[in-house]
């Protein structure tokens, strides 16, 4: 076959303009929105507005960032929300008697506790998808199933309220949950947001400045050419199963000492915002494509929306099928512009 | 009566012209073979003649009529190399699909349908799950479907490679009386000896074009193998000092009795010192594949083999890499250049003990394996899928090399891949064997084992036939003929055992097997 000479200028850094055009896509997306909120409520660029904005973001960002992971492999994990609750749940249980169980611990116990049960379903979600070889998809639905039964059995479906428990947790103990999500830092921002931006780095360095990172890139780029080169595939399978549980238990956990208490089924409605998040934020759900600040503006806009329509007075309800329409339309517009990127990108080849 | 006129084809495909202007005439009532050496354009011709793929200029004109697609794909079926048929259905279901003539009621196959079936013997399967039948079965309910649709012409693609002696005769006895009863019917494969003896007419495609037709007398397997070769320039080697120390060093790879655990090879001896480069020669289906996919451990194997790890100068080592013959599986299109060189290589060359990436080392690197093996690319920071076939090729094999194998392992180096980019592999193998390493390749085109073994160990059936040494010839064309040789004698030694070809249904080894 006769080789064509000379330089093709729309192939070139092809994914990295395609990356460029999205982010800024989205920023403006949610600039936009922030505007129109603005003009209707004036109050939605107040200090105040924003900060509580950001907080509301930090439970759906931290797991967002752990899905992105396992999405950039080209797997998925349905069971986050469910394990969301179920670690909330565990702590309360553990800490402060009732449900099922006839005895309580002090709340490290508890804690450590809620987070070794986040392992264990993380590690059985990975063994599940790497080693039985299961589709993730059904993996992880069936554990989606199985945490929220073990929750609903666990608390035998009754709401926790540390302050108002009998009997009363220590004051310490007490002290120290509400630290941990409801407290505030410095100039009045809510300590979750301290998480978020915690998480963030974290991720921000592990996705794009690790080996670990840019073996992930690879694997769920093309898993054959991964196995052919002998990268440790099941190794980071677990790793990124077991991250992602652990970053749902966390932010369960950390919903729990912010809100004060926890009811039944508290998570179930969290799988779709945290997939979504990705999925706008540019991720592909076959693998290799996706990062961290893409994840981090997809979870801004659909924050942006909730607090937005909140302020606005449109009912809950509302608000879900405005979450359907930004992620179905935010996904196709993406598909579109790839489509044309490359077909332009082939014609200048021609 | 039908006719088939290809004027002028041509088709480009991003960087490479796969037709370059094609002209061809298919006639019913002949068998007419197409040859050609890997990458010359014979299966993108298959496809834009079985209506696959658009031209990007010229016409197919069937009975003087210029033609669509759409209608080309309706006239024209093909039988591929892996039928392209339904698994989870019935051999009588995958008749029906697409041809159920009901809207509502659950579709059954017609009288018609099982004429057909019965015509070319597999009537007494028709209730048989596809899943459960052999090979051929599969293959007879592809040409079944295109016998059902109508297709006057027939294309056969490498269809025998993966069947038995007795099969492909039947095969071919059949291909036989479908021309005879005036379809149209083209043969495409590697096996010179079957080219001569079924076709009346054979062509050969050599970078795009058809650049030979041979009948009657000139058919003859030495004109087609000269016309594969020719037009391949040659220089003279210098391997002769090579092969006398070759044999003084310890192997860095030996097996002895050595074989496939799913018998793919049987009792394998082979051993490859350093600095030495053995090409494994097979059809498809001889086990040549596979020995090279054992040896780098992608498929199970047992019996002795022992492996010796070179370890020379700084940076990292390790025992094998293996390469595939699908570029697609090797390389990673969602990334970079820079990153899909140093994809295979760890800590502390691209990270530090942390795991943190040192991305300024990524470029240094990457940028010295691009000078090193001349990848021709706008930076190293460029998409991968920017770059030519021939140049991810070369990425590929780059990134394999830049783990510093011992024993590198190649299947088909060069498939898909222009001249000009040949030329370059062959000399990165032939550079990175001369450090002292071992390279083991499969190939399937003559020329190239010329090019690049010192050694080539000719498989057939899974055992080893002969070893030829490509020094030992004065030119590509006695060596290829000596290869075509021993082809021959084992087309004229396999009717010595019969066996029922089609009686039962074959359940695959897989699932026979309880592990």
């Amino acid at each position: 076959m006769a080789p064509i000479t000379g330089e093709q200028p729309g192939t070139r850094k092809r994914g990295l303009a395609l990356d460029q055009l999205r982010t800024a896509g989205l920023v403006l997306a949610i600039i936009l929105s922030g505007l129109v909120f603005q003009s209707q409520t004036s109050s939605f660029f107040s200090s105040e507005n924003l900060l509580t904005l950001l907080r509301s973001m930090s439970s759906l960002g931290i797991m967002a960032f752990a899905q992105m992971l396992v999405i950039l492999l080209g797997e998925i994990d349905l069971s986050v929300g469910a394990i969301y609750g179920l670690a909330a749940t565990t702590v309360a249980v553990l800490w402060l008697g009732g449900g099922a169980l006839p005895f309580h611990v002090p709340l490290v116990i508890a804690l450590i506790a809620a987070f070794l049960v986040a392992i264990a379903i993380g590690a059985a979600n990975a063994f599940l998808t790497s080693v039985v070889k299961i589709p993730s998809f059904i993996a992880t639905l069936g554990f989606l199933s199985l945490a929220q039964g073990s929750e609903l059995l666990l608390s035998n479906a009754s709401t926790f309220n540390p302050a108002y428990n009998t009997p009363l947790p220590s004051s310490g103990e007490l002290r120290f949950f509400h630290l941990l999500g409801g407290s505030q830092l410095p100039f009045g921002i809510p300590i979750q947001v301290g998480w978020l931006a915690a998480m963030l780095g974290f991720f921000w360095v592990l996705r794009h400045r690790t080996l670990f990172g840019f073996r992930l890139v690879a694997i769920g780029g093309n898993s054959t050419a991964a196995e052919i080169g002998r990268l440790p595939i099941r190794r980071y399978k677990f790793v990124v199963f077991i991250l992602s549980a652990v970053m749902a238990a966390l932010a369960g956990i950390l919903d729990f000492s912010y809100v004060g208490s926890v009811g039944p089924n508290s998570g179930g409605s969290l799988v779709f915002p945290v997939i979504a998040a990705v999925v706008i934020g540019g991720a592909s759900l076959n693998g290799g494509w996706g990062t961290i600040p893409g994840t981090l503006l997809g979870a801004a806009l659909l924050a942006v929306l909730a607090n937005g329509l909140a302020l606005l007075g449109v009912g809950a309800f509302a608000q879900l099928l405005f979450v359907g329409f930004v992620t179905i339309g935010a996904v196709t517009l993406d598909r579109v512009t790839r489509q044309l990127a490359n077909k332009r990108a082939s014609r200048v080849a021609q | 009566m039908t006719l088939v006129e290809v004027r002028n084809a041509q088709k480009r495909f991003r960087n490479t012209r796969a037709l370059d202007g094609v002209d061809l005439t298919l006639r019913s009532g002949e068998i007419l073979g197409i040859a050609g050496p890997n990458g010359a354009g014979k299966s993108t011709l298959t496809r834009v003649l079985s209506g696959e793929e658009n031209l990007d200029s010229g016409e197919i004109l069937v009975d003087g009529e210029v033609l669509s697609e759409l209608h080309i794909s309706e006239l024209v079926a093909v039988v591929h190399q892996e039928p392209q048929v339904w698994l989870n259905l019935t051999v009588a279901q995958n008749l029906v699909v697409g041809n159920e003539d009901t809207k509502f009621r659950l579709p059954t196959i017609s009288i018609e349908q099982s004429k057909v079936l019965e015509r070319i013997g597999i009537a007494h399967l028709a209730g048989t799950p596809l899943a459960e039948c052999s090979l051929a079965v599969r293959q007879r309910v592809e040409i079944a479907r295109a016998l059902v649709r109508d297709s006057r012409v027939l294309l056969f693609d490498e269809p025998n490679s993966a069947l038995t002696d007795d099969e492909s005769q039947a095969l071919f006895q059949f291909m036989h009386e479908l021309a005879d009863t005036g379809h149209v019917v083209a043969l495409v494969t590697h096996r010179l000896a079957e080219l001569v003896e079924h076709c009346n007419r054979v062509i050969v495609i050599r970078d795009g074009r058809v650049a030979t037709e041979l009948t009657g007398e000139l058919l003859t397997e030495t004109a087609i193998a000269e016309e594969l070769v020719a037009g391949q320039q040659h220089e003279a080697k210098s391997r002769e000092a090579a092969s006398s120390f070759l044999s003084e060093q310890e192997p860095v790879v030996a097996t002895h009795e050595w074989s496939d655990a799913q018998g793919a090879f049987l009792d394998i001896s082979l051993e490859v010192a350093p600095g030495e480069i053995v090409v494994i020669v097979g059809v498809e289906g001889s086990g040549g594949r596979e020995i090279v996919a054992a040896l780098g451990g992608m498929r199970p194997s047992h019996g002795e083999i022992q492996v010796r790890e070179i370890s020379s100068g700084s940076g990292q080592h390790t025992k094998i890499a293996y390469l595939s013959a699908d570029r697609r599986e090797m390389l990673f299109h969602n990334m970079t250049v820079a990153d899909n060189l140093v994809s295979r290589l760890g800590s502390p060359l691209i990270a530090n003990q942390f795991g943190w990436l040192r991305r300024r080392n990524i470029r240094v690197e990457a940028s010295s394996l691009v000078e090193r093996y001349s990848v021709r690319t706008d930076g190293v920071e460029q998409m991968l899928t920017s770059l030519s076939g021939g140049n991810q090729q070369k990425v590929a094999i780059a990134a394999a090399m830049a783990s510093n194998p011992s024993l590198l392992l190649v299947e088909e180096p060069t498939r898909g891949v222009d001249v000009g980019s040949k030329r370059d592999i062959y000399q990165m193998l032939r550079e990175y064997a001369d450090d002292g390493r071992a390279v083991v390749a499969f190939c399937t085109e003559a020329p190239e084992a010329f090019e690049l073994a010192d050694r080539v160990m000719v498989i057939q059936r899974g055992v080893c036939r002969d070893i030829l040494r490509p020094g030992d010839y004065p030119d590509i064309q006695s060596f290829a003929s000596a290869l075509a040789k021993l082809e021959l004698i084992n087309v004229t030694v396999h009717s010595s055992h019969k066996s029922a070809v089609l009686d039962a249904p074959i359940i695959p080894n897989e699932r026979k097997d309880p592990a």
